[in-house]
């Protein structure tokens, strides 16, 4: 049995998860993009609660794999977004002392 | 039996009441003759889901506690926030913004007197610092030395701001400062610096009793009103991370590891060395976040969960408590 399942479903806010959940099931955030929007995906325990609280939430199922390319889409409007970003006559190192490195890539467990 | 007071160096209590959640101590068994059950105590630590910021947004600076927090400044998209934030356990309220918008800036106090200090914007660090009255924010005597990536800890009448860079820029580099400079409620003045130049750093603590933390050099330091002294390092260090509590009780939450990626990591600090919380990972990795609160009731909002992805609104709360569980031979 896998160890995660994957889903999305934007945070709500107060008791989205409470500690109870927390106690219960793993759970880690991640920010996606779905081509429209920013969508908050979930790295999710594979357990009977942690199923229960994707369904409860309304959320959408995903395999890992489509998890991974939401998570990956969001990146890559980093990434270009820092690649687009240029002052005139501004050197690597000079880009890089203004806004940071280029963000890297993540890959969910 | 013989056992248990080995291990423990104690006989088990045999008890008419539970003990309560402040006398129960981790491990500790009794019996319950109530219940005709034996309990252990057991900590419990874990982050829920708190009320979204109204402005989502990273390198902002928190004060207050879990729930009667405080959020102001930071990063957007488009660049630059002002906006302040009061949040009341649920759910957050916009308030008056400050004065100069900014990001990455030190702050402290509470919900009804804050302090904001620092900051910077893409052009220059700020030594500008304004106090909250519940209200608004009010322009006070500026800090002796501009810094951004700076951290803060303490009140509204004795905060301390400590580290930074004199200019925007990156982690390390020749403008990373070791200053450190006490407010007294009216002005700044220059006390000991830090052992290291040091920027992005997370804090705790008082003015007389501080705690900052760091990725590089990984080294806490904790000061005494006087000097700067090496403390324990972070399991896990991390640029950015929040930070929450007492420089005897700190809480470190978030940041950016040496894995250049966002953690949800959480580490509780006792004085001398902290301790990783794999239970107490946050639910949303984000680092640039804000901290408030005590370290067995921690609150942060906001950072980016990228780097460089994207800033959140999310608010997350931390409770640490000692929960009975009743012992069984299952």
């Amino acid at each position: 049995m896998a160890i995660f399942i994957y889903g999305t479903v934007n945070n709500t806010g107060k008791n989205f998860f409470t500690h109870e959940d927390r106690r219960n099931f793993f759970l880690r955030g991640y920010t996606g993009h779905d081509g429209s929007n920013y969508v908050d995906t979930w790295v999710i325990g594979n357990n009977e609660k942690g199923a229960l609280w994707l369904a409860e939430k309304n959320g959408t199922e995903k395999t890992k794999s489509e998890a991974q390319t939401l998570v990956s889409a969001a990146v890559t409007l980093a990434q270009t977004a820092w690649t687009n970003n240029n002052v005139d006559g501004e050197s690597a190192d000079e880009k890089v002392a203004r806004i940071g490195s280029k963000p890297g890539a993540i890959t969910i467990p | 039996m013989t056992d248990y007071k080995a291990i423990f160096g104690k006989k088990i209590k045999f008890l008419t009441s539970d003990l309560s959640m402040s006398t129960a101590t981790e491990g500790e068994v009794f019996y319950s003759s109530t219940d005709e059950e034996f309990k252990v105590g057991v900590n419990v630590r874990s982050w829920s889901a708190g009320g979204n910021l109204n402005t989502a947004r990273a390198f902002l600076a928190g004060a207050g506690t879990q729930t009667a927090g405080l959020v102001f400044g930071g990063l957007v998209q488009p660049p630059y926030s002002a906006a302040s934030e009061e949040y009341n356990g649920s759910a957050w309220t916009e308030g008056n913004d400050l004065n100069l918008a900014r990001e990455s800036l030190g702050g402290g106090g509470t919900q009804t007197a804050g302090i904001a200090f620092g900051g910077q914007d893409s052009t220059a660090a700020k030594n500008e610092t304004e106090t909250y009255d519940g209200s608004s924010w009010t322009e006070v005597n500026n800090l002796s030395t501009a810094r951004g990536q700076i951290g803060g800890v303490g009140i509204q009448t004795a905060a301390l701001a400590f580290a930074g860079r004199l200019a925007p820029g990156p982690a390390g580099g020749p403008t990373t400062s070791a200053l450190s400079e006490e407010y007294n409620g009216t002005s700044w003045a220059e006390g000991n610096d830090l052992n290291a130049n040091k920027n992005r750093v997370g804090g705790a603590g008082t003015q007389t009793a501080a705690l900052c933390f760091a990725r590089a050099p990984n080294v806490t330091e904790e000061y005494d009103g006087t000097s700067w002294t090496a403390g324990g390092d972070l399991n896990d260090p991390r640029l950015r991370p929040g930070g929450a509590g007492t420089q005897t009780a700190g809480l470190a939450f978030g940041g950016i590891p040496t894995s250049a990626t966002s953690t949800n990591a959480t580490e509780e600090y006792d004085g001398t060395s902290w301790t990783s919380v794999p239970t107490g990972n946050l639910g949303t990795a984000r680092y640039g976040n804000a901290g408030a609160g005590i370290q067995t009731t921690g609150l942060t909002a906001g950072g980016d969960t990228g780097p460089g992805t994207a800033q959140t609104n999310a608010t997350e709360e931390y409770n640490h408590t000692i929960t009975l569980k009743t012992v069984t031979d299952s």
